[in-house]
C-alpha cells in the first residue's frame, strides 16, 4: 500500500518531467503548420521527417556539433585539471590567505555576467582571442564550482595517507597525482558531467566571443535560426533534438559514475 | 570496496584497463570526443582569413543574399567582404562591447529599428556610425527613397543610417469569411474606409471565445504602436523629444483598449500569440479574422500558414477617421558604416550595391521576404508586379508601393526599451482600469497614467548630459 | 626540503586559479566599476557621474519593480524546489524502490536540455488555446483554454517558476540523493531502537545528516536564481513581459546597458545586484553557521 503511493508519486512527478520532452521529440517530426495544430501527438500519417534536410541545408549542423564536441571536451579536461588541484590545495593545506581566496571564489560566483561582457570583449581582443575556440576555453580554464566541489570531496580524503606518501618520497604534486586523484575517481566523474553540460548549453559568452560560423557551437548556431521577425520552429526543434543527444548518451553511460561521485564528495557533517 | 574491485574483473579486460585509467571512464571518455573533434578541426580549418571589409547581418536571408553580392563585388572590384550571421541580440551585445571598447568593430552592419537609436548617444561627432548624408546627396539617392524611411536613422541632423525596407502595415483578413457576409449585405472590404465601419459592419461575425475581429496583442505595445503612429502619434518626436503622452496617444489608448478589454460586452479584438505558431493557428481557425499586418509578415503568413492560401487578402488600413492614414509601420532595419571603417568609401560602394543597387536583384529578394525596399527606382522590376496566388492573385509590390510614400515616421532614440517598457505598464494598467470600471472616467485615466509613465522616462532623459554643450 | 615543498605547494596549486582570476576576473571587475561611475556611450563619449548611478538606481522605480520580480523568483523557485527535490530524493532512496537508476535518469533529464530550448519549447507550451498545458488543464480539470500564460502580468512569475521547477528539480534532488545516501545507516537503527517515529527520524537524523548539502544547495539556488535572465528574456519573446512582470535586475541591466546604450548605468545595476546577493549569501551562512564543519 505505502509502495503504491511511493510509485504512484514518483510517476506523476516523471510524467511531469517527461511530457516537454517527449513534445520536444514529437515537434521534431511535426510540420511547420501542424505545429499548434495539434496540442501533443499528431495523427501518425501527419508526422514528417521534413524538418531534418531542413535543418541540414540551412545550417553546416555537422560542423557546429564538432565544434562543440571540441570546446567542450577541450574545457573540461583543463578545468578538471585545474580545479581539482586548485580544490586538493584547498582542502589539505594550511597556508596564509586561504579564507581569502575562498572568499575571492564565492564572490566571483555572485558577479552577473552581463556586467562584465563589454571589458571582456576589450580584454579577449587585445589577447587575440576574439573568434577563436580558445576564447571559449582559456577564460574559463578554473571552474570555481569544480573547486569547491573538489575540495569538499576531498577534505575526507585522510591525512594519513598523505602523510605515508611523503614518508615514501612522493613530492606534493605526485601526492595529488598518484595518491588523492585515484581515490578521487568518483567526484571526477560527476565533476566531467556536470561541466559538460554547462559548457555544452553555454550560450551568452560564445555568442559574444565568436564570429565566423565555421566556428560556432551548437546552442550558437541553432539560435542563428530565430530571427527576430521568423523562426522555422519545426527545424529548430529537430536541431535541439540532436543536440542533446550526445549529453543524454554521455548522461547515460555515467550515471552510474556521476551518482558515486556526488556521494562519495559528500561533506560528511 | 574489496568487493567492487572484484567485480569489475569479472567484466573482462576492457574494464580492467579502465579502471587502471588514473581518472576512470568520464575523462577518458570526453577527452576521447575532444581529441577526434580537435583533429577533425585541424584537417578541416575554417576557411577565410584577411577580408577588405567586415560586415555584421542578424536576418539569416540578408546574409545569404550579401554573400552573393559579396562574391560578385569581389570579381568587380578585387575587393572581398566578409559577410557574418550573428543573432540578433548578439549584435547588440557584441557591437556595444565593441563600440565602447573600440576594439573589432565591423566596417557594416545592420541593426534592428527599435534598437538603433540608443547607437546614436553622445556627442554628434563621437557617435560610432559615420554620417551617411554626404554620399546619399553625392549618389543622388536621398531623391529615391520616400523621406519618413530615413526618420529612424536621422540624429541631429545626421544620417547615421541607410534603410534597408520600409515597411508599411495593412490588413491582412480572412476573404474566405468576411467577403461572402459582406456581398450578402451588398458590401465590399474596399467601403470599410474607418475602423469605425469596419467593427460595425463585421460585428455580426463575433463570437466571444471563437471567433474575434481583429488580432491585437495587449501584453506588449507593438499594436498600441501601430495604432498610434497611423493617428500621426508616435513614442518619440522628431528632435528626439517624448511625445507618448501626447492627446494622440490619449486618444489612441481610450480607443483601442475597449477593443480589447471586456466591459459592457463590447470586446471585439482578442491575441493567441505574437507571430509564433499559436497565432498561425489561431489565424487558420478563424479565432480572429483579420491581422495587422507589414510588409514582411506576409511572407511568414506563406510560410507558416499554408494552410490559408487563397484564403487571406491585404487591403488598406481602415483610417482612424475619414480621410485618415491608411497605413501605419512596423519594424525595419538599418545599415551604417562604423566611424572606424578603414575605407568609408569602399564600404559605401558595397553599402550601395546591396541596398541601392540593381532592381533584379531588390526584385529577387522581394519574390522571398515580399519586403519593399524604400529604392524607387527597384519598383519597377517585374517582381513587385506579379500576381500571388497566395493572397488570391492580389499583386502585392503594387499594394505596398502605393502605401510606401505615406508611411509615417518612426523617430527612434536611446529610450525607447524603457519608454516601450513603460508604455506597456501603461496599457496593462489601462486595460485593467477599464475592466473594472469601464467608460466613466476612463479618458482621465488614460491621461494622467500617460503622464506618470512618460514622466518616469523624461526623468531618466534628464540625466543625459548635454554632450555637445561646450564644444 | 620536503617541508618547504609542503609549504609552497598549495600556493602552486593555486597558481592557475589566482592568474586566471586577476586576467579574467580582476581587470574587469575594475574596469566595470569604473565604469558604473560613468554615463557613458562610448570610448570618447563618457560623462563622470560619481556615485550619480547608485542614488539614482536607489530611486528607480524600475529597479524595484525588477528587484521584487527576482525576489518572487527566487523566493518561489527556492522555496518549491528544494522541498519537491528533497521530497523526491527520499522516496527515491528508500531501499524498496526499485527502478531507481530509471527514476533517476527522467528526473534528472529536464536538466539536459539547456535554456534556450527550455525557453522555446515552453513559449509553445504555454501558450493559450493550443499549448499543451492549458489543453492538459482544460481536459483534466475543466480550466479555460484561453489563459495567457505569459502575456497575463499576474500569471508570468508562476510560469517562470514552473519552468525552472521542471529544470532544476532534478538537479538539486540528484544533490540531495547523494547526501542521503551518505548517512549513516546505523544512526538511523539507533532512532529506530530509541522509537523515533519517521517525521522525529527526518528532523533528528536525515536533516542533520544532509545539512551541509542542504545549505549548499540552498546558497547556490538563490545566487542563481539572482541571476535569472537569459530563461526569462528568451521565454517572454526578448522583452520583459506584460506590466513589465518578468523584468528581473540582469534584465533591467541589459536593456539599460545594450540596448538603451548607457553601459555606466547598466555596471552600477550588475555592482547593486552583485552585492545584494552577497549580503544575502552571508546571512543565509550566518544564519545556518556555516563555515566551522569545514575546518
Amino acid at each position: 500500500m505505502r509502495r503504491a503511493i511511493v510509485y504512484s508519486l514518483l510517476v506523476v512527478f516523471s510524467i511531469g518531467c517527461l511530457v516537454p520532452i517527449v513534445w520536444l521529440v514529437v515537434s521534431a517530426f511535426k510540420a511547420n503548420a501542424d505545429f499548434q495544430a495539434y496540442a501533443f501527438v499528431p495523427p501518425v500519417d501527419r508526422l514528417t521527417m521534413a524538418n531534418f534536410p531542413s535543418l541540414f541545408k540551412q545550417m553546416p549542423f555537422l560542423r557546429f556539433m564538432v565544434n562543440s564536441f571540441f570546446v567542450a571536451g577541450a574545457t573540461v579536461i583543463v578545468q578538471l585539471f585545474f580545479s581539482s588541484l586548485g580544490g586538493f590545495a584547498l582542502a589539505k593545506y594550511e597556508f596564509a590567505g586561504k579564507k581569502a581566496i575562498m572568499g575571492v571564489m564565492l564572490a566571483t560566483m555572485m558577479i552577473p555576467g552581463p556586467v562584465l561582457l563589454a571589458p571582456m570583449y576589450e580584454l579577449i581582443y587585445h589577447l587575440r582571442l576574439i573568434d577563436s575556440h580558445l576564447g571559449l576555453i582559456v577564460p574559463g580554464m578554473v571552474n570555481v564550482f569544480g573547486m569547491f566541489l573538489f575540495r569538499q570531496s576531498m577534505l575526507s580524503v585522510p591525512d594519513e595517507m598523505l602523510q605515508a606518501a611523503r614518508m615514501d618520497g612522493c613530492n606534493e604534486f605526485q601526492i595529488f597525482w598518484h595518491v588523492v586523484m585515484p581515490v578521487s575517481r568518483p567526484i571526477v566523474g560527476a565533476f566531467c558531467l556536470i561541466a559538460f553540460m554547462g559548457t555544452w548549453n553555454s550560450f551568452l559568452w560564445p555568442q559574444i566571443i565568436l564570429q565566423s560560423s565555421d566556428r560556432f557551437t551548437l546552442p550558437i548556431g541553432l539560435n542563428q535560426m530565430v530571427g527576430v521577425y521568423e523562426a522555422d520552429y519545426g527545424a529548430m526543434m529537430a536541431g535541439t533534438l540532436l543536440a542533446v543527444l550526445p549529453v543524454v548518451m554521455l548522461f547515460f553511460l555515467l550515471q552510474k559514475e556521476f551518482i558515486a561521485g556526488l556521494t562519495k564528495g559528500a561533506v560528511k557533517g | 570496496m574489496q568487493a567492487e574491485k572484484d567485480d569489475n574483473t569479472a567484466q573482462g579486460p576492457l574494464r580492467r584497463w579502465l579502471d587502471d585509467m588514473p581518472l576512470g571512464l568520464a575523462p577518458l571518455l570526453i577527452a576521447c570526443m575532444g581529441l577526434i573533434a580537435g583533429l577533425y578541426l585541424l584537417v578541416n580549418p575554417v576557411r577565410g582569413g584577411h577580408a577588405d571589409l567586415s560586415m555584421w547581418v542578424f536576418g539569416p536571408l540578408h546574409a545569404d543574399a550579401y554573400q552573393t553580392a559579396a562574391d560578385g563585388f569581389a570579381k568587380m572590384t578585387g575587393r572581398t567582404v566578409d559577410v557574418q550571421l550573428i543573432n540578433y541580440n548578439a549584435v547588440n551585445q557584441k557591437l556595444r562591447s565593441a563600440l565602447w571598447a573600440a576594439v573589432n568593430i565591423p566596417d557594416l552592419v545592420e541593426i534592428e529599428k527599435s534598437a538603433a537609436g540608443g547607437f546614436f548617444r553622445g556627442p554628434l561627432d563621437k557617435v560610432g556610425f559615420l554620417d551617411l548624408k554626404p554620399f546619399l546627396e553625392r549618389d543622388g539617392i536621398l531623391d529615391r527613397i520616400p523621406a519618413n524611411a530615413l526618420a529612424a536613422y536621422t540624429d541631429r541632423g545626421a544620417i547615421f543610417g541607410v534603410p534597408h525596407d520600409i515597411h508599411p502595415v495593412m490588413l491582412a483578413y480572412r476573404a474566405d469569411i468576411v467577403d461572402s457576409y459582406l456581398a450578402r449585405r451588398g458590401l465590399r472590404m474596399a467601403d470599410l474606409a474607418t475602423w469605425d465601419d469596419y467593427f460595425r459592419e463585421l460585428h455580426d461575425l463575433l463570437v466571444p471565445d471563437q471567433r474575434y475581429l481583429l488580432q491585437i496583442e495587449y501584453g506588449d505595445a507593438w499594436a498600441f504602436q501601430i495604432f498610434l503612429m497611423q493617428r500621426g502619434g508616435g513614442i518619440f518626436g522628431p528632435r528626439g523629444e517624448l511625445r507618448m503622452d501626447d492627446e494622440v496617444a490619449v486618444g489612441t489608448m481610450t480607443w483601442m483598449i475597449p477593443l480589447v478589454a471586456e466591459a459592457e460586452g463590447r470586446k471585439v479584438a482578442e491575441s493567441l500569440g505574437n507571430w509564433d505558431p499559436s497565432f498561425y493557428r489561431g489565424f487558420i481557425e478563424g479565432f480572429y479574422i483579420a491581422a495587422l499586418c507589414p510588409d514582411w509578415r506576409t511572407s511568414q503568413l506563406e510560410a507558416f500558414a499554408g494552410e490559408l492560401s487563397g484564403k487571406l487578402r491585404l487591403v488598406p488600413l481602415p483610417a482612424p477617421a475619414p480621410g485618415g492614414l491608411r497605413t501605419s509601420q512596423m519594424g525595419g532595419t538599418m545599415l551604417g558604416i562604423a566611424r572606424s571603417a578603414k575605407d568609408p568609401g569602399l564600404a559605401w560602394q558595397f553599402a550601395r550595391q546591396i541596398y541601392y543597387g540593381s532592381p533584379t536583384q531588390h526584385g529577387r529578394l522581394f519574390r522571398i521576404t515580399n519586403i519593399l525596399t524604400p529604392d524607387r527606382r527597384a519598383w519597377g522590376d517585374p517582381a513587385y508586379h506579379e500576381a500571388r496566388p497566395y493572397w488570391g492573385n492580389q499583386v502585392l509590390g503594387e499594394q505596398f508601393i502605393a502605401l510606401a510614400d505615406e508611411v509615417p515616421p518612426f523617430y527612434s532614440s536611446g529610450f525607447l526599451p524603457v519608454a516601450q517598457a513603460k508604455l506597456n505598464e501603461a496599457i496593462v494598467a489601462c486595460y485593467s482600469q477599464y475592466r473594472s470600471h469601464g467608460a466613466e472616467g476612463f479618458e482621465a485615466f488614460v491621461r494622467q497614467r500617460l503622464k506618470s509613465a512618460a514622466d518616469h522616462v523624461r526623468r531618466q532623459m534628464q540625466r543625459e548630459p548635454d554632450w555637445d554643450a561646450g564644444r | 626540503m620536503q617541508m618547504r615543498n609542503a609549504r609552497t605547494a598549495p600556493y602552486l596549486f593555486l597558481a592557475p586559479f589566482v592568474i586566471s582570476f586577476l586576467i579574467f576576473g580582476a581587470y574587469p571587475i575594475v574596469r566595470s566599476m569604473i565604469l558604473s561611475l560613468y554615463i557613458t556611450s562610448g570610448p570618447e563619449a563618457q560623462h563622470f557621474v560619481g556615485l550619480d548611478n547608485y542614488l539614482y538606481l536607489l530611486r528607480d522605480p524600475d529597479f524595484w519593480t525588477a528587484f521584487s520580480n527576482t525576489a518572487t523568483f527566487a523566493a518561489g523557485s527556492v522555496a518549491l524546489q528544494l522541498p519537491l527535490s528533497l521530497g523526491l530524493a527520499i522516496l527515491l532512496n528508500r531501499p524498496d524502490v526499485r527502478g531507481r537508476d530509471v527514476f533517476r535518469f527522467i528526473f534528472f533529464s529536464p536538466n539536459l536540455m539547456g535554456l534556450v530550448f527550455s525557453a522555446l519549447l515552453f513559449m509553445l507550451i504555454l501558450a493559450p488555446r493550443f499549448g499543451l498545458l492549458n489543453a492538459s488543464l482544460h481536459a483534466l480539470f475543466g480550466l479555460p483554454l484561453t489563459t495567457r500564460w505569459l502575456s497575463t502580468p499576474e500569471l508570468v512569475m508562476p510560469a517562470l517558476i514552473m519552468v525552472a521547477l521542471w529544470l532544476y528539480t532534478g538537479f538539486n534532488m540528484v544533490y540531495f540523493l547523494a547526501a542521503l545516501q551518505s548517512v549513516d545507516g546505523e544512526l538511523y537503527e539507533a532512532a529506530t531502537i530509541d522509537g523515533a517515529g519517521r517525521w522525529s527520524q527526518f528532523w533528528h537524523v536525515t536533516l542533520p545528516g544532509i545539512k551541509p548539502v542542504l545549505i549548499f544547495v540552498v546558497v547556490l539556488s538563490t545566487i542563481g536564481s539572482f541571476q535569472l535572465f537569459e530563461l526569462a528574456f528568451l521565454l517572454l519573446g526578448n522583452s520583459s513581459g506584460p506590466d513589465q512582470a518578468g523584468l528581473t535586475i540582469v534584465m533591467y541591466l541589459y536593456q539599460n546597458g545594450f540596448l538603451g546604450g548607457d553601459l555606466g548605468y547598466a555596471a552600477a545595476i550588475g555592482w547593486t545586484l552583485a552585492g545584494m546577493v552577497l549580503i544575502l549569501s552571508l546571512i543565509q551562512l550566518r544564519i545556518t553557521g556555516t563555515g566551522k564543519e569545514d575546518r
